[in-house]
């Protein structure tokens, strides 16, 4: 099953709208309650990420019977050192996203946590692309 | 019986009254009710008893069950334990020993107010909080329309909820030790707690967290309200009576703000089903950070809004705090009646684990409700779109569901039938007999 959403780079408002649509789905699927949260928050983080920093992005979701897999693909300034951005409490973020209560430098750490398997590819000026994937045990 | 297959529930719908117009299938949290052959079937496994479809009925075909009065009398010690909102429902100029002194005419033998307990449950809270601190934010218990909605709806949430039990079994158990240790009859003490509302009702025929309720019944607020004002007017005269108020705070503990005021932690209060609603769904999604307790009401103003408090929400809310201002204000330093059963209490305070109970699942087999889940998808495309119920579910999006659940036909949607009649797929004579499925007797030539 595939689910495809796009997001708007610096609108706050309405984050966390694609990572809510997945979790009702979730739900419907009768998966682990702990699984639908893991999921779901760090689909959350990554949607914030897209928004705090991109231009634009689109999520695309393929859930399989034994895996869920997240790509998230923005046009925005990519990430000039992962293993930097990596690190729990680093944050490039604006002063002005900051006050809004994001920006803690917790995000791709907090998608590291809560997904079984994260990559990213970035290419400076152009954009990044990520991918989450969480196993469905049964 | 386990949680997951018996849940009794305190509202239910008066077949003679209903005359199916949708009203209660439109406000229900849970979207647990369908209108079928002209009447509302409100579906057991979803319902949270909190009492919205009630609110809206105009027929008033949603019923509160109701225990007998008389069942009091079967027991020699009668204690009557009435809420705080209980005595704000009256007006002010009647006295509250009036009030205390009708409910013995009445039959009661002993008058005790629940929020005497608020105490206990406040150290109760509060030591929960600082005991487990990775588990953020906790969520209040207070309100059992609450517990059921994060059971069926959010049921990563359930470890949220603060394992300690709410004033009305802290007094119910105080008063079953009181009576026992005075040398009555534990058999004969009959302990009935005077609801605000359905869900409290629900909470004590199926507790969560409890193998068993410290209660012996529970009899409507508005119920009482009425005798005890019918009392009060038949003898103006009444013997004053002696009582004791609760806490200037624990008089306020069950209006909105009531529990984070006592709080010393960042803590936030969210009242009205939607709103609690609302908010559950964007904790479990990870985007609300940093806060500690939430205390939670499914009415707004908390329980001055409860079904069964039937009078003036606000008028109830200032009466409250005006009681509770004057508490503050005359504060004789009375022993509370609870102090000499603090340790007893404080051991029992404590609640067992609340069971998840998913309520949103297509199927068992991830496999099968995929594919229910995609041709879901495929109906919901098909539909208008524009959430009618006419078709007797909430919304295209639920009446989709019913269908791949088998327990709804896409002939039920007044559009599709329009179109499929066009279509010449089926006659005005099958039409109308599928509206007579969802309207019967509602259609008339």
């Amino acid at each position: 099953m595939d689910l495809d959403y796009n997001i708007e780079g610096g609108d706050f408002t309405h984050a966390g709208e694609a990572s809510s649509h997945l979790k009702k789905i979730l739900k419907s699927l009768n998966l682990d309650s702990g699984l639908i949260r893991r999921t779901v928050v760090s689909m959350y983080e990554a949607e914030v990420n897209v928004v705090a920093h991109a231009w634009s992005g689109d999520i695309h979701v393929n859930i399989r019977p034994d895996q869920i897999h997240i790509t998230i693909t923005d046009s925005g300034p990519g990430i000039p050192d992962l293993e930097l951005a990596m690190q729990k409490g680093y944050s490039t973020a604006s002063p002005a996203v900051r006050e809004m209560g994001f920006g803690a430098g917790m995000g791709l750490p907090n998608i590291k946590e809560n997904s079984d398997f994260m990559d990213i590819t970035s290419k400076p000026g152009s954009g990044t692309i990520m991918k989450i994937v969480n196993q469905i045990k049964r | 019986m386990t949680a997951s297959n018996y849940f009794h529930h305190a509202l239910y719908v008066d077949t003679t009254q209903c005359n199916g117009c949708v009203h209660c299938v439109r406000v229900c949290p849970t979207e647990a009710i369908r209108v079928k052959s002209g009447c509302a079937v409100i579906e057991a496994d979803k319902c949270v008893d909190c009492g919205n479809c009630f609110r809206v009925c105009p027929v008033k075909a949603i019923k509160v069950e109701q225990d007998d009065l008389s069942a009091i009398f079967k027991y020699s010690v009668r204690v009557a334990l009435i809420p705080a909102v209980f005595i704000g429902r009256f007006s002010q100029d009647i006295k509250i020993e009036a009030i205390y002194s009708a409910l013995l005419k009445i039959g009661f033998t002993y008058v005790f107010e629940v929020e005497h307990g608020v105490g206990v449950v406040a150290d109760g809270i509060r030591s929960y909080i600082s005991g487990n601190p990775d588990i953020r934010p906790l969520i209040s218990s207070y309100c059992p329309a609450v517990i059921r909605l994060i059971q069926v709806r959010y049921p990563s949430l359930t470890d949220h909820i603060i394992r300690v039990k709410p004033p009305v079994d802290v007094s119910a158990l105080f008063c079953k030790k009181y009576f026992a240790d005075q040398g009555n009859d534990p058999e004969q003490t009959g302990i009935f707690y005077v609801t605000p509302c359905a869900a409290k009702i629900a909470a004590f025929k199926s507790p969560v967290g409890e193998s068993k309720s410290p209660l012996t019944g529970v009899i409507n607020l508005d119920f009482l309200y009425n005798k005890v004002l019918a009392t009060i007017y038949q003898d103006r005269d009444s013997v004053s009576t002696e009582f004791q108020s609760p806490s200037a705070a624990a008089i306020k503990w069950s209006l909105t703000r009531g529990e984070v005021s006592c709080s010393s932690v960042r803590a936030l209060a969210v009242d009205g089903i939607h709103e609690v609603s609302d908010f559950l769904e964007k904790l479990e999604g990870g985007q609300i950070k940093g806060i500690d307790f939430l205390e939670m009401k499914a009415c707004q103003e908390g329980c001055p809004g409860g079904i069964l408090t039937a009078g003036n929400t606000f008028l109830t809310v200032e009466n409250m705090e005006r009681r509770s201002a004057m508490k503050s204000h005359n504060c004789s330093c009375q022993v509370s009646p609870l102090h000499y059963y603090q340790g007893f209490l404080s051991e029992s305070v404590t609640l067992g684990p609340v069971e998840p109970r998913s309520g949103l699942k297509l199927d068992q087999d991830i496999e099968i409700a995929m594919a229910k889940l995609e041709s879901l998808r495929k109906i919901e495309l098909l539909l208008p779109g524009i959430d009618c119920s006419a078709c007797g579910a909430p919304t295209c999006h639920s009446l989709a569901e019913d269908i791949v659940l088998d327990k709804g036909s896409i002939s039920q949607c007044p559009f599709m039938d329009l179109l499929s009649l066009n279509r010449g797929q089926i006659t005005a004579v099958d039409a109308l007999d599928h509206a007579e499925n969802v309207w019967t007797g509602r259609i008339k030539d």
